[in-house]
């Protein structure tokens, strides 16, 4: 199958702190990719590298379907279907759950200058049906601000799955939370990536759920790969248990 | 019609038929105080539309103000437009004013787009205040048409009641329509809108040049009520008058801005009567308001079942 990203020799510094160091990485489509590695390991500025975010001043060429999307902004690359979820979530705080889920909705229908409200209820049934998927649909006109972490994540999630991504960055989609809420986090998302046929990287601490969801599993260290493999060679790998893994694997 | 909306179509006709009667009850001189009122409504909402909705803080909102006025009295003075059409003209000068200085502050956040919107303003105010043979410098434009086009007090206090009820109508569908939503999502985190696909510069350059347009509405009014235009009307001090109607009407709110106007002006004509530093007691009420009641007067009047048109839709 043909790559769906195609990343070579990605390289992002802050001063004089070099964060990502030379990184090649390529994902086939529909591959679950999980990126681990320490804290400073340079996960995360890999994916706002991907996403957009952190794409000024990067080295190397990202390709994307083909085309080099290398330097191109968060917006381009979300438009050609990159998702992306934030460690720490990023959603409108101050509105109601079911209003973030239509501003997500807008830029896909093109109605970001719209002025018809007609055109806005018509998207209100696309909400309520992502938010049902997300398990969020009783909390729909509730303030973001009210409701828990883990239904923030969740609606994270469904604001980026509005966007009907092909590529989803999801950047410690289970942090913060208790054992059956992540486990029930993860398989709501497993079950939506699965179903809508999205290639996913993710960069996750929980390594019971990297096991559990990653084909291919990329470990950092400093900014560079150290290993990279499916879960059993990974979990194989004698320098890995020792780093990272500990010799529970 | 939910009845929420029913409500709310109540109370808003309830004001604008109470501000009728005001304008022809208590003489010319309160109706020349309700229209300026009424004026600086409007300016103060078209703040609020960036401020509280686009999460953009202007410092340097009145140079559309001062623009809308110069656009209706040059348009006479100088390129001999009639009276009628030149009221359009003011509103244009400030929209295009607002499209070109606003697509330079849009690229910039915070303090920064702050401090350039202020910039934007002095080049304005010093454009119009040393480009005398054009905009009669520090002495403006004046007598180039009969204050108010020679209509009474009240019934300029009526047509103006007509504009702003208009443009608070568009302004109100504005924000409840998908850019609305677009302007308030941007406003609130531009960098989840960006990764959602949104070019939130874009949006915010949207709400700007339509925030600049109803400035510019505002202060040609403001041009014809007094029947003269002066380089203040685009200076720091009518920006920071907006601003403090903003904060003590309610920052959040649709109508704040509107409580706002009310309030200070009504303070700086009384309060003024009898003491000299009437901007100590401005000083005074927007502490109090900042520090015990921050969603100010609209939040105390919605804890009175009295709609604010707050953000929860």
């Amino acid at each position: 199958m043909p790559p769906l990203l195609e990343a070579r020799n990605i390289s992002k510094a802050f001063g004089r702190f070099v964060a990502v160091a030379g990184v090649d990485l390529v994902i086939r489509k529909g591959e679950r990719r999980a990126l681990i590695g320490p804290n400073g390991a340079g996960k995360s500025t890999l994916l706002s590298i991907l996403g957009g975010q952190q794409a000024g001043g990067a080295g190397g060429q990202v390709r994307f379907d083909g085309d080099d999307v290398s330097g191109l902004q968060p917006e381009d690359l979300a438009r050609r279907g990159v998702g992306r979820t934030f460690q720490i979530s990023r959603t409108f705080r101050k509105m109601t759950v079911a209003e973030n889920m239509l501003a997500s909705l807008l830029p896909r229908a093109g109605l970001i200058y719209s002025l018809s409200t007609q055109r806005l209820n018509i998207l209100r049934e696309q909400a309520d049906a992502i938010l049902t998927e997300v398990g969020l649909a009783r909390r729909s006109g509730t303030i973001v601000d009210e409701i828990s972490h883990g239904d923030r994540k969740r609606l994270e999630f469904g604001m980026v799955l509005a966007t009907r991504p092909r590529l989803l960055l999801l950047d410690e989609p289970a942090a913060g939370m208790g054992l059956q809420e992540r486990q029930e986090l993860m398989a709501m998302m497993l079950d939506q990536v699965t179903r809508n046929g999205i290639t996913l990287i993710f960069v996750e601490h929980d390594i019971d759920i990297v096991f559990r969801i990653a084909d291919v599993i990329t470990v950092m260290a400093r900014g560079r790969v150290f290993a990279e493999g499916n879960p059993q060679e990974i979990a194989s790998n004698k320098d890995v248990q020792d780093i990272y893994l500990g010799s529970g694997h | 019609m939910t009845a929420h909306h029913r409500h709310e179509s109540i109370i808003w006709l309830g004001a604008a038929v109470a501000a009728a009667v005001v304008l022809f009850a208590f003489g010319p001189g309160i109706a020349l105080l309700g229209t300026e009122i009424m004026i600086m409504a409007l300016f103060a909402c078209s703040l609020n539309l960036i401020m509280s909705y686009g999460g953009m803080v202007s410092f340097g909102h009145a140079a559309y103000f001062g623009l809308g006025a110069y656009g209706f009295a040059l348009a006479i003075v100088r390129f001999d437009v009639p009276p009628a059409l030149a009221l359009a003209c003011g509103p244009i000068l400030a929209l295009l004013a607002a499209l070109l200085f606003g697509s330079l502050c849009v690229r910039l956040s915070h303090i920064y787009f702050a401090m350039l919107t202020l910039a934007c303003a002095e080049i304005t105010y010093a454009i119009l205040f040393q480009a005398y043979d054009f905009t009669g410098g520090d002495t403006g434009l004046t007598r180039f048409v009969a204050p108010r086009f020679g209509l009474t007090p009240q019934l300029y206090g009526l047509v103006v009641l007509v504009v702003l009820l208009l443009s608070l109508l568009i302004l109100r569908r504005l924000v409840a329509s998908p850019l609305g939503l677009a302007i308030r999502s941007v406003g609130e985190d531009p960098y989840r809108t960006a990764a959602l696909g949104y070019n939130p510069r874009r949006v915010q350059l949207a709400a700007f040049v339509v925030a600049g347009g109803f400035a510019g509405l505002a202060g040609m009014l403001f041009s014809v009520f007094h029947g003269n235009a002066f380089p203040d009307y685009a200076g720091l001090a009518f920006t920071l008058d907006a601003l403090v109607m903003v904060v003590i009407g309610g920052l959040h709110s649709f109508v704040g801005p509107i409580y706002g106007a009310i309030i200070y002006l009504l303070m700086k004509t009384f309060i003024s009567r009898y003491v000299g530093e009437w901007e100590l007691v401005v000083g005074i009420v927007l502490m109090a308001v900042v520090l015990g009641a921050p969603r100010g007067l609209a939040g105390l009047a919605a804890r009175l079942g009295i709609p604010s048109g707050g953000r929860k839709s």
